[in-house]
Protein backbone atom coordinates (compact mmCIF):
# COMPACT_ATOMS: atom_id res chain seq x y z
CA UNK A 1 0.00 0.00 0.00
CA UNK A 2 1.33 3.51 -0.97
CA UNK A 3 2.82 5.35 2.39
CA UNK A 4 3.17 8.87 0.66
CA UNK A 5 1.61 9.78 -2.82
CA UNK A 6 2.86 13.29 -4.21
CA UNK A 7 1.24 14.74 -6.99
CA UNK A 8 2.02 17.93 -9.12
CA UNK A 9 3.93 19.07 -6.13
CA UNK A 10 5.97 22.45 -6.61
CA UNK A 11 7.60 25.09 -4.06
CA UNK A 12 9.21 28.36 -4.03
CA UNK A 13 11.04 30.28 -1.24
CA UNK A 14 10.00 33.99 -0.91
CA UNK A 15 13.55 35.80 -2.30
CA UNK A 16 15.50 37.58 -0.34
CA UNK A 17 14.97 41.75 -0.38
CA UNK A 18 18.56 41.85 -2.07
CA UNK A 19 18.03 39.47 -4.60
CA UNK A 20 17.53 40.78 -7.92
CA UNK A 21 14.15 39.44 -9.47
CA UNK A 22 14.47 37.60 -12.65
CA UNK A 23 12.23 36.58 -15.25
CA UNK A 24 11.20 33.66 -13.73
CA UNK A 25 9.25 35.17 -10.82
CA UNK A 26 9.21 38.25 -9.22
CA UNK A 27 8.70 37.49 -6.08
CA UNK A 28 9.65 33.87 -5.52
CA UNK A 29 12.24 31.34 -6.08
CA UNK A 30 11.21 28.29 -7.87
CA UNK A 31 12.86 25.02 -6.53
CA UNK A 32 10.56 22.85 -7.07
CA UNK A 33 8.32 22.25 -10.35
CA UNK A 34 5.78 19.92 -10.35
CA UNK A 35 7.22 16.41 -9.15
CA UNK A 36 5.42 13.35 -8.77
CA UNK A 37 5.63 10.69 -7.37
CA UNK A 38 4.93 7.95 -4.50
CA UNK A 39 6.89 5.30 -2.16
CA UNK A 40 4.96 2.41 -0.60
CA UNK A 41 5.70 0.16 2.75
CA UNK A 42 8.80 -1.89 1.75
CA UNK A 43 11.06 0.51 -0.16
CA UNK A 44 13.69 2.29 0.22
CA UNK A 45 13.27 5.70 -2.64
CA UNK A 46 16.54 7.57 -2.67
CA UNK A 47 16.56 10.87 -4.07
CA UNK A 48 19.87 11.88 -6.18
CA UNK A 49 20.88 15.31 -7.63
CA UNK A 50 23.28 18.09 -6.95
CA UNK A 51 23.34 20.71 -4.61
CA UNK A 52 20.49 23.29 -4.83
CA UNK A 53 17.91 20.83 -6.82
CA UNK A 54 15.51 20.70 -3.91
CA UNK A 55 16.56 17.77 -2.46
CA UNK A 56 16.63 18.70 1.38
CA UNK A 57 13.66 20.90 0.81
CA UNK A 58 11.29 18.14 -0.22
CA UNK A 59 11.97 15.84 2.24
CA UNK A 60 11.04 19.07 4.75
CA UNK A 61 7.72 19.23 3.03
CA UNK A 62 7.11 15.40 3.24
CA UNK A 63 8.00 16.04 7.23
CA UNK A 64 5.72 18.55 7.37
CA UNK A 65 8.06 21.56 8.50
CA UNK A 66 7.53 23.28 5.06
CA UNK A 67 4.55 23.67 3.00
CA UNK A 68 4.11 23.23 -0.42
CA UNK A 69 3.23 26.13 -2.67
CA UNK A 70 0.93 24.21 -4.92
CA UNK A 71 -0.08 20.36 -5.75
CA UNK A 72 -1.13 17.58 -3.57
CA UNK A 73 0.77 15.00 -0.39
CA UNK A 74 -0.98 12.42 0.32
CA UNK A 75 -0.51 10.00 3.80
CA UNK A 76 -1.62 6.45 4.50
CA UNK A 77 -0.41 6.28 8.08
CA UNK A 78 -2.15 5.16 11.10
CA UNK A 79 -1.04 8.51 12.85
CA UNK A 80 0.61 11.18 11.23
CA UNK A 81 2.31 12.36 14.78
CA UNK A 82 3.96 9.42 15.53
CA UNK A 83 4.15 7.96 11.89
CA UNK A 84 6.97 10.16 10.70
CA UNK A 85 10.63 10.42 11.48
CA UNK A 86 13.16 12.84 9.95
CA UNK A 87 16.53 12.93 10.54
CA UNK A 88 17.65 16.32 9.26
CA UNK A 89 20.98 16.68 7.12
CA UNK A 90 22.45 19.47 10.02
CA UNK A 91 22.45 18.45 13.26
CA UNK A 92 20.16 20.35 15.11
CA UNK A 93 20.52 19.35 18.70
CA UNK A 94 20.96 21.89 21.42
CA UNK A 95 23.86 20.19 22.79
CA UNK A 96 24.22 22.47 26.18
CA UNK A 97 20.97 20.35 27.38
CA UNK A 98 21.07 17.56 29.63
CA UNK A 99 18.47 15.14 27.99
CA UNK A 100 19.62 11.47 28.46
CA UNK A 101 19.34 9.00 25.49
CA UNK A 102 16.28 7.43 27.50
CA UNK A 103 14.59 10.61 28.14
CA UNK A 104 14.57 11.53 24.34
CA UNK A 105 13.66 7.76 23.69
CA UNK A 106 10.61 8.34 26.23
CA UNK A 107 9.31 11.78 24.42
CA UNK A 108 8.14 9.07 21.60
CA UNK A 109 5.79 7.81 24.02
CA UNK A 110 2.21 7.80 22.97
CA UNK A 111 -0.53 9.61 25.63
CA UNK A 112 -1.18 7.85 28.51
CA UNK A 113 1.57 5.22 28.18
CA UNK A 114 4.87 5.27 28.99
CA UNK A 115 7.81 2.94 27.47
CA UNK A 116 9.77 0.99 29.92
CA UNK A 117 12.77 1.14 29.93
CA UNK A 118 13.60 -2.45 28.58
CA UNK A 119 11.74 -1.66 25.82
CA UNK A 120 13.97 1.15 25.30
CA UNK A 121 16.97 -0.62 25.77
CA UNK A 122 15.95 -3.13 23.09
CA UNK A 123 15.30 -0.36 20.43
CA UNK A 124 19.00 0.41 21.09
CA UNK A 125 20.47 -2.57 20.43
CA UNK A 126 18.02 -3.15 17.29
CA UNK A 127 20.12 -0.25 15.89
CA UNK A 128 23.17 -1.90 17.27
CA UNK A 129 24.10 1.32 19.31
CA UNK A 130 26.32 -0.18 22.33
CA UNK A 131 25.93 3.17 24.73
CA UNK A 132 24.07 3.14 28.12
CA UNK A 133 20.56 4.89 27.97
CA UNK A 134 21.58 7.55 30.96
CA UNK A 135 24.09 9.22 28.87
CA UNK A 136 23.84 12.86 27.67
CA UNK A 137 22.44 12.78 23.99
CA UNK A 138 25.06 15.76 23.31
CA UNK A 139 27.54 12.70 24.35
CA UNK A 140 26.50 10.80 20.86
CA UNK A 141 28.34 11.12 17.54
CA UNK A 142 26.31 12.15 13.95
CA UNK A 143 26.20 8.69 13.58
CA UNK A 144 25.24 7.70 16.64
CA UNK A 145 22.52 10.03 17.03
CA UNK A 146 20.97 8.90 13.75
CA UNK A 147 20.55 5.46 15.25
CA UNK A 148 19.01 7.00 18.01
CA UNK A 149 16.62 8.80 16.39
CA UNK A 150 15.82 5.34 14.21
CA UNK A 151 15.58 3.65 17.73
CA UNK A 152 12.70 6.10 18.16
CA UNK A 153 11.40 5.19 14.81
CA UNK A 154 11.35 1.33 15.72
CA UNK A 155 9.71 2.33 19.31
CA UNK A 156 7.05 4.32 17.79
CA UNK A 157 6.75 1.95 14.90
CA UNK A 158 7.17 5.09 12.29
CA UNK A 159 5.71 4.22 8.67
CA UNK A 160 7.86 6.49 7.05
CA UNK A 161 11.74 7.58 7.34
CA UNK A 162 13.40 10.51 6.12
CA UNK A 163 16.64 10.99 6.12
CA UNK A 164 18.93 13.86 4.51
CA UNK A 165 22.03 12.87 3.87
CA UNK A 166 22.47 9.97 6.02
CA UNK A 167 25.88 8.40 5.19
CA UNK A 168 27.66 11.69 5.41
CA UNK A 169 30.62 11.82 7.53
CA UNK A 170 30.46 7.83 7.80
CA UNK A 171 33.43 5.28 6.32
CA UNK A 172 32.60 2.86 4.12
CA UNK A 173 31.79 0.20 6.43
CA UNK A 174 29.20 2.17 7.98
CA UNK A 175 27.65 3.28 5.67
CA UNK A 176 26.52 -0.22 4.38
CA UNK A 177 26.32 -0.96 8.07
CA UNK A 178 23.31 1.90 8.30
CA UNK A 179 21.92 1.14 4.92
CA UNK A 180 21.48 -2.47 5.81
CA UNK A 181 19.78 -1.28 8.84
CA UNK A 182 17.76 0.76 6.46
CA UNK A 183 16.68 -2.25 5.08
CA UNK A 184 15.43 -4.26 8.07
CA UNK A 185 13.26 -1.06 8.86
CA UNK A 186 11.68 -1.19 5.32
CA UNK A 187 9.65 -4.10 6.43
CA UNK A 188 7.39 -2.02 8.25
CA UNK A 189 7.88 1.26 6.32
CA UNK A 190 8.82 2.97 3.46
CA UNK A 191 12.06 4.62 3.54
CA UNK A 192 12.57 8.18 2.09
CA UNK A 193 16.67 9.19 1.83
CA UNK A 194 18.46 12.21 0.18
CA UNK A 195 22.37 11.23 -0.46
CA UNK A 196 24.74 12.45 -2.60
CA UNK A 197 26.32 8.56 -2.80
CA UNK A 198 25.23 7.31 -5.79
CA UNK A 199 26.61 4.25 -5.38
CA UNK A 200 25.06 3.16 -2.34
CA UNK A 201 21.80 4.59 -3.39
CA UNK A 202 22.07 2.48 -6.21
CA UNK A 203 23.30 -0.64 -4.59
CA UNK A 204 20.41 0.23 -1.20
CA UNK A 205 17.35 1.91 -2.17
CA UNK A 206 14.35 0.26 -4.56
CA UNK A 207 12.85 3.20 -6.43
CA UNK A 208 14.83 6.66 -7.38
CA UNK A 209 13.92 10.07 -7.58
CA UNK A 210 16.37 11.79 -9.77
CA UNK A 211 15.72 15.61 -9.15
CA UNK A 212 16.69 19.28 -9.83
CA UNK A 213 14.27 21.28 -9.34
CA UNK A 214 12.27 21.51 -12.32
CA UNK A 215 13.75 18.21 -14.00
CA UNK A 216 13.04 14.92 -12.12
CA UNK A 217 12.71 11.82 -12.77
CA UNK A 218 11.57 8.69 -10.64
CA UNK A 219 10.93 5.09 -11.26
CA UNK A 220 12.43 1.69 -10.03
CA UNK A 221 16.43 1.63 -10.67
CA UNK A 222 16.12 -0.98 -12.83
CA UNK A 223 14.80 1.29 -15.17
CA UNK A 224 17.77 3.76 -14.79
CA UNK A 225 19.38 5.16 -18.13
CA UNK A 226 23.29 7.08 -17.46
CA UNK A 227 21.89 10.16 -19.31
CA UNK A 228 19.31 10.37 -16.97
CA UNK A 229 21.85 10.93 -14.11
CA UNK A 230 23.70 13.37 -16.43
CA UNK A 231 20.67 15.17 -17.01
CA UNK A 232 20.12 15.45 -13.22
CA UNK A 233 23.58 16.26 -12.27
CA UNK A 234 24.35 18.54 -15.64
CA UNK A 235 27.84 16.27 -15.49
CA UNK A 236 29.19 13.52 -17.49
CA UNK A 237 29.88 10.25 -15.84
CA UNK A 238 32.78 8.23 -17.46
CA UNK A 239 32.64 4.77 -15.44
CA UNK A 240 29.25 4.73 -14.25
CA UNK A 241 27.67 1.21 -14.30
CA UNK A 242 24.11 0.50 -13.86
CA UNK A 243 22.01 -2.20 -13.70
CA UNK A 244 24.70 -4.37 -12.73
CA UNK A 245 24.77 -6.99 -9.95
CA UNK A 246 24.96 -4.83 -6.26
CA UNK A 247 27.88 -5.98 -5.68
CA UNK A 248 30.00 -4.82 -8.80
CA UNK A 249 31.96 -1.62 -8.48
CA UNK A 250 29.92 1.49 -8.63
CA UNK A 251 31.92 4.15 -9.89
CA UNK A 252 30.63 7.49 -9.61
CA UNK A 253 33.83 9.27 -8.84
CA UNK A 254 35.44 9.46 -11.61
CA UNK A 255 32.85 11.73 -13.63
CA UNK A 256 33.43 15.13 -15.73
CA UNK A 257 31.21 18.42 -14.78
CA UNK A 258 30.51 20.07 -17.85
CA UNK A 259 29.61 24.21 -17.53
CA UNK A 260 25.88 24.39 -18.31
CA UNK A 261 26.45 25.93 -21.65
CA UNK A 262 27.52 22.49 -22.86
CA UNK A 263 24.43 20.60 -21.06
CA UNK A 264 22.15 20.65 -24.50
CA UNK A 265 25.27 19.35 -26.58
CA UNK A 266 25.14 16.39 -23.63
CA UNK A 267 21.73 15.59 -23.94
CA UNK A 268 22.18 15.19 -27.70
CA UNK A 269 24.68 12.65 -27.48
CA UNK A 270 23.06 10.91 -24.90
CA UNK A 271 20.06 10.58 -27.29
CA UNK A 272 21.89 9.23 -30.10
CA UNK A 273 24.34 6.61 -27.87
CA UNK A 274 22.09 5.42 -25.01
CA UNK A 275 23.94 3.74 -22.60
CA UNK A 276 25.11 0.56 -22.96
CA UNK A 277 25.75 -1.29 -19.78
CA UNK A 278 27.54 -4.41 -21.37
CA UNK A 279 29.60 -2.28 -23.85
CA UNK A 280 30.60 -0.39 -20.83
CA UNK A 281 31.56 -3.25 -18.77
CA UNK A 282 33.81 -4.67 -21.78
CA UNK A 283 35.17 -1.40 -21.49
CA UNK A 284 36.37 -1.44 -18.43
CA UNK A 285 37.47 -4.98 -18.64
CA UNK B 1 17.96 43.32 65.20
CA UNK B 2 17.92 38.87 65.45
CA UNK B 3 18.99 37.45 62.23
CA UNK B 4 16.36 34.18 62.53
CA UNK B 5 13.49 35.83 64.92
CA UNK B 6 12.83 38.72 62.85
CA UNK B 7 10.96 36.50 60.49
CA UNK B 8 8.96 35.25 63.13
CA UNK B 9 8.37 38.74 64.63
CA UNK B 10 7.86 40.93 61.87
CA UNK B 11 4.68 40.24 59.56
CA UNK B 12 6.49 41.88 56.87
CA UNK B 13 9.24 39.95 56.72
CA UNK B 14 7.30 37.21 56.90
CA UNK B 15 5.70 38.47 53.72
CA UNK B 16 9.08 38.75 51.86
CA UNK B 17 10.34 35.51 53.00
CA UNK B 18 7.48 33.23 51.47
CA UNK B 19 7.16 35.73 48.59
CA UNK B 20 10.99 35.17 47.96
CA UNK B 21 10.47 31.45 48.16
CA UNK B 22 7.68 31.15 46.03
CA UNK B 23 9.59 33.12 43.43
CA UNK B 24 12.46 30.84 43.46
CA UNK B 25 10.22 27.62 43.09
CA UNK B 26 8.59 29.47 40.33
CA UNK B 27 11.59 30.53 38.29
CA UNK B 28 13.52 27.53 39.79
CA UNK B 29 10.90 25.71 37.06
CA UNK B 30 11.38 28.09 34.66
CA UNK B 31 14.99 28.88 34.50
CA UNK B 32 16.76 26.18 33.50
CA UNK B 33 13.45 26.18 30.75
CA UNK B 34 15.08 29.95 29.58
CA UNK B 35 18.71 29.28 29.45
CA UNK B 36 17.86 25.97 27.53
CA UNK B 37 15.53 27.84 24.98
CA UNK B 38 18.51 30.70 24.67
CA UNK B 39 15.72 32.98 26.24
CA UNK B 40 18.44 35.02 28.09
CA UNK B 41 18.17 38.12 26.21
CA UNK B 42 14.43 37.99 26.01
CA UNK B 43 14.11 37.79 29.33
CA UNK B 44 15.63 40.67 30.03
CA UNK B 45 14.24 42.41 27.31
CA UNK B 46 10.87 41.40 29.04
CA UNK B 47 11.66 42.66 31.97
CA UNK B 48 12.94 45.80 31.07
CA UNK B 49 10.10 46.13 28.96
CA UNK B 50 7.88 45.99 31.74
CA UNK B 51 8.70 49.34 33.11
CA UNK B 52 6.59 51.04 30.26
CA UNK B 53 3.31 48.82 31.80
CA UNK B 54 4.39 50.23 35.65
CA UNK B 55 4.42 53.58 34.39
CA UNK B 56 1.57 53.56 32.62
CA UNK B 57 -0.09 51.55 35.76
CA UNK B 58 1.25 54.44 38.02
CA UNK B 59 -0.28 57.24 35.92
CA UNK B 60 -3.54 55.74 35.55
CA UNK B 61 -4.00 54.55 39.48
CA UNK B 62 -5.03 57.88 40.40
CA UNK B 63 -7.76 57.84 38.18
CA UNK B 64 -8.87 54.26 38.73
CA UNK B 65 -8.50 53.93 42.77
CA UNK B 66 -9.03 55.76 45.52
CA UNK B 67 -5.66 56.22 47.46
CA UNK B 68 -4.27 53.71 49.58
CA UNK B 69 -6.71 51.06 47.76
CA UNK B 70 -6.22 47.72 49.08
CA UNK B 71 -6.32 46.58 45.07
CA UNK B 72 -2.92 48.99 44.17
CA UNK B 73 -1.41 45.78 44.00
CA UNK B 74 -3.56 43.59 41.61
CA UNK B 75 -4.15 47.26 39.40
CA UNK B 76 -0.50 46.94 38.58
CA UNK B 77 -0.12 44.14 38.22
CA UNK B 78 -2.66 43.69 36.00
CA UNK B 79 -2.23 46.96 33.53
CA UNK B 80 1.59 45.64 33.91
CA UNK B 81 0.61 42.25 32.63
CA UNK B 82 -1.52 43.52 29.91
CA UNK B 83 1.05 46.18 28.77
CA UNK B 84 4.01 44.32 28.18
CA UNK B 85 2.02 41.15 26.94
CA UNK B 86 0.52 43.30 23.62
CA UNK B 87 4.17 44.71 23.23
CA UNK B 88 5.73 41.98 23.50
CA UNK B 89 3.07 39.65 21.56
CA UNK B 90 4.58 40.85 17.77
CA UNK B 91 8.12 39.43 19.53
CA UNK B 92 6.81 36.00 20.69
CA UNK B 93 5.52 35.76 17.00
CA UNK B 94 8.13 36.84 14.97
CA UNK B 95 10.83 34.43 17.48
CA UNK B 96 8.97 31.50 16.57
CA UNK B 97 10.97 28.79 14.75
CA UNK B 98 12.80 32.14 13.38
CA UNK B 99 16.15 31.14 12.20
CA UNK B 100 17.49 33.88 11.51
CA UNK B 101 19.28 36.23 14.90
CA UNK B 102 16.75 37.96 16.59
CA UNK B 103 18.55 39.64 19.23
CA UNK B 104 18.21 42.87 17.11
CA UNK B 105 14.67 42.64 16.89
CA UNK B 106 14.96 42.17 21.09
CA UNK B 107 17.15 44.76 21.51
CA UNK B 108 14.88 47.37 19.76
CA UNK B 109 11.93 45.96 21.98
CA UNK B 110 14.34 46.60 24.57
CA UNK B 111 15.16 49.97 24.08
CA UNK B 112 11.91 50.80 22.62
CA UNK B 113 9.65 50.37 25.68
CA UNK B 114 12.41 51.29 28.33
CA UNK B 115 12.52 54.45 27.31
CA UNK B 116 8.70 54.94 26.41
CA UNK B 117 8.01 54.05 29.88
CA UNK B 118 10.80 56.53 31.46
CA UNK B 119 9.08 59.43 28.82
CA UNK B 120 5.46 58.45 30.15
CA UNK B 121 6.68 58.68 34.04
CA UNK B 122 8.64 61.98 33.60
CA UNK B 123 5.66 63.36 31.36
CA UNK B 124 2.53 62.51 32.40
CA UNK B 125 3.23 60.84 36.27
CA UNK B 126 6.35 62.41 37.86
CA UNK B 127 6.22 61.57 41.50
CA UNK B 128 3.11 59.02 41.30
CA UNK B 129 4.45 55.87 43.17
CA UNK B 130 7.92 54.70 43.62
CA UNK B 131 9.29 53.78 40.13
CA UNK B 132 12.90 53.14 41.68
CA UNK B 133 11.20 50.66 43.85
CA UNK B 134 10.17 48.89 40.76
CA UNK B 135 13.91 48.88 38.91
CA UNK B 136 15.53 47.82 41.75
CA UNK B 137 13.19 45.92 43.90
CA UNK B 138 11.14 46.88 47.55
CA UNK B 139 10.15 43.56 48.93
CA UNK B 140 8.41 45.79 51.98
CA UNK B 141 6.13 46.67 49.21
CA UNK B 142 4.85 42.93 49.56
CA UNK B 143 1.10 42.97 50.08
CA UNK B 144 -0.82 40.05 50.28
CA UNK B 145 -2.19 40.18 47.10
CA UNK B 146 1.04 40.12 45.65
CA UNK B 147 1.88 36.69 47.36
CA UNK B 148 -2.00 35.25 46.16
CA UNK B 149 -0.45 36.35 42.63
CA UNK B 150 3.07 34.85 43.05
CA UNK B 151 0.78 31.38 44.16
CA UNK B 152 -1.79 31.32 41.48
CA UNK B 153 1.01 31.93 39.04
CA UNK B 154 2.97 29.08 40.51
CA UNK B 155 0.11 26.58 40.44
CA UNK B 156 -0.39 27.75 36.59
CA UNK B 157 3.47 26.76 35.60
CA UNK B 158 2.58 23.21 37.68
CA UNK B 159 -0.42 22.51 35.44
CA UNK B 160 1.15 23.57 32.05
CA UNK B 161 4.69 23.08 32.42
CA UNK B 162 5.27 20.64 35.40
CA UNK B 163 2.79 18.01 34.46
CA UNK B 164 3.97 17.92 30.54
CA UNK B 165 7.58 18.13 31.44
CA UNK B 166 8.29 15.48 29.25
CA UNK B 167 6.96 16.93 26.26
CA UNK B 168 8.85 20.54 27.12
CA UNK B 169 11.99 18.38 27.62
CA UNK B 170 11.82 17.31 23.49
CA UNK B 171 10.22 21.10 22.72
CA UNK B 172 13.37 22.49 24.47
CA UNK B 173 15.89 19.97 23.44
CA UNK B 174 14.55 19.79 19.43
CA UNK B 175 11.52 22.15 18.40
CA UNK B 176 11.61 20.82 15.00
CA UNK B 177 11.78 16.92 15.88
CA UNK B 178 8.83 17.94 18.69
CA UNK B 179 6.88 19.91 15.89
CA UNK B 180 7.40 16.49 13.36
CA UNK B 181 5.90 14.55 16.39
CA UNK B 182 2.98 16.40 16.46
CA UNK B 183 3.59 18.25 19.84
CA UNK B 184 1.82 21.71 18.94
CA UNK B 185 5.01 23.76 18.89
CA UNK B 186 3.60 27.02 18.61
CA UNK B 187 1.37 26.95 21.50
CA UNK B 188 4.08 26.07 23.70
CA UNK B 189 6.00 28.95 21.99
CA UNK B 190 3.57 31.15 23.24
CA UNK B 191 2.45 29.67 26.83
CA UNK B 192 6.52 29.90 27.28
CA UNK B 193 6.24 33.80 26.60
CA UNK B 194 3.35 34.44 28.33
CA UNK B 195 4.34 32.71 31.67
CA UNK B 196 7.71 34.15 31.45
CA UNK B 197 5.97 37.70 31.30
CA UNK B 198 3.35 36.82 34.53
CA UNK B 199 6.98 35.78 36.09
CA UNK B 200 8.81 38.85 35.65
CA UNK B 201 5.89 41.27 36.00
CA UNK B 202 4.88 39.58 39.35
CA UNK B 203 8.59 39.27 40.57
CA UNK B 204 9.19 43.21 40.05
CA UNK B 205 8.45 44.26 44.22
CA UNK B 206 11.03 41.62 44.87
CA UNK B 207 14.01 41.96 42.73
CA UNK B 208 12.86 44.48 40.13
CA UNK B 209 13.21 44.70 37.08
CA UNK B 210 17.05 44.91 36.52
CA UNK B 211 18.00 41.93 39.18
CA UNK B 212 14.97 40.01 38.36
CA UNK B 213 17.13 38.21 35.72
CA UNK B 214 19.34 36.88 38.24
CA UNK B 215 16.93 34.82 39.38
CA UNK B 216 15.92 34.09 35.61
CA UNK B 217 19.31 33.03 34.60
CA UNK B 218 21.29 31.96 37.16
CA UNK B 219 19.98 28.68 39.09
CA UNK B 220 18.91 27.57 34.89
CA UNK B 221 22.40 28.26 34.16
CA UNK B 222 23.83 25.87 37.56
CA UNK B 223 21.04 23.14 36.41
CA UNK B 224 22.72 22.83 32.91
CA UNK B 225 25.72 22.87 34.02
CA UNK B 226 25.50 19.75 36.93
CA UNK B 227 22.45 18.12 36.44
CA UNK B 228 23.01 14.93 34.91
CA UNK B 229 19.79 14.58 33.37
CA UNK B 230 17.43 17.24 31.49
CA UNK B 231 13.98 15.93 34.23
CA UNK B 232 17.01 16.77 36.86
CA UNK B 233 17.66 20.17 35.52
CA UNK B 234 14.14 21.04 37.29
CA UNK B 235 15.38 19.68 41.13
CA UNK B 236 18.62 21.25 40.62
CA UNK B 237 17.57 24.22 39.72
CA UNK B 238 14.80 24.55 42.57
CA UNK B 239 17.49 23.42 45.26
CA UNK B 240 19.70 26.28 43.77
CA UNK B 241 17.22 28.76 43.78
CA UNK B 242 15.19 28.26 46.98
CA UNK B 243 19.14 27.92 48.66
CA UNK B 244 20.07 31.08 47.49
CA UNK B 245 17.04 32.80 48.10
CA UNK B 246 16.70 32.24 51.57
CA UNK B 247 20.20 33.05 52.71
CA UNK B 248 19.95 36.00 50.31
CA UNK B 249 16.50 37.30 52.10
CA UNK B 250 18.47 36.73 55.93
CA UNK B 251 21.52 38.34 54.90
CA UNK B 252 19.58 41.17 53.59
CA UNK B 253 17.74 41.82 56.64
CA UNK B 254 20.90 40.82 58.92
CA UNK B 255 23.09 43.12 57.22
CA UNK B 256 20.19 45.63 56.62
CA UNK B 257 21.08 45.67 52.65
CA UNK B 258 18.26 46.10 49.90
CA UNK B 259 16.70 42.68 49.16
CA UNK B 260 17.29 42.79 45.47
CA UNK B 261 20.51 43.02 45.05
CA UNK B 262 21.28 41.05 48.00
CA UNK B 263 19.50 38.22 46.58
CA UNK B 264 21.46 39.29 42.93
CA UNK B 265 24.76 39.16 44.34
CA UNK B 266 24.22 36.03 46.64
CA UNK B 267 22.94 33.87 43.50
CA UNK B 268 26.24 35.40 41.33
CA UNK B 269 28.59 34.14 44.55
CA UNK B 270 26.52 31.06 44.86
CA UNK B 271 27.17 30.73 41.29
CA UNK B 272 31.18 31.21 41.55
CA UNK B 273 31.03 29.19 44.11
CA UNK B 274 30.26 26.16 42.12
CA UNK B 275 32.59 26.53 39.61
CA UNK B 276 35.73 26.10 42.16
CA UNK B 277 35.75 22.36 40.91
CA UNK B 278 35.95 23.20 37.45
CA UNK B 279 38.88 25.76 38.39
CA UNK B 280 40.56 23.49 40.18
CA UNK B 281 40.02 20.99 37.09
CA UNK B 282 42.00 23.37 35.28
Amino acid sequence: MTTVQVRELSFSYPKAAFQKADQESENFQLILDRITFEVSKGEILGILGPNGGGKSTLLKILAGLLKPTSGSLTYHLEDKNRGIIYIPQKDQRNLSYPITILEFLESARLPGSKIPRSECIHALERVELKRPVNQPMSGLSGGEFQRVLLAKAFLQKSQLILMDEPTKGLDGIGQDKLLELLGEFKKNAAVILVDHNIAQVLKHCDRLLCLNKSFHWHDHKSQLKKNILEDTYHCEFEHLLIHENTDDILNHDHHKCSHHDDIHEHKNKHEQDPVDQDTKRADQE
Amino acid sequence: MNWITDFITFPFLQKALIGCLILAVICGVLSPMIVAKRFAFMGSSIAHGALLGVSIALFLIDYILPPESPMTSLFVFAITTLVTLVAATPLALTTFRQKLPSDALIGLFFTATMGLGLLIHQSLGPGKGDLLSYLFGNILMLSTIDLMILLILGLLIFFLIWIKRSHWILFLYDEEAAFIQGLPTKRYHLIFFLLLTLVIVSGLKISGVILINSFLLIPGLFALKFAPSAKSTFTYSLGFSLMSALTGVILANGLNLSTGPTLAVTQVIFYLGSQIRDLRRH
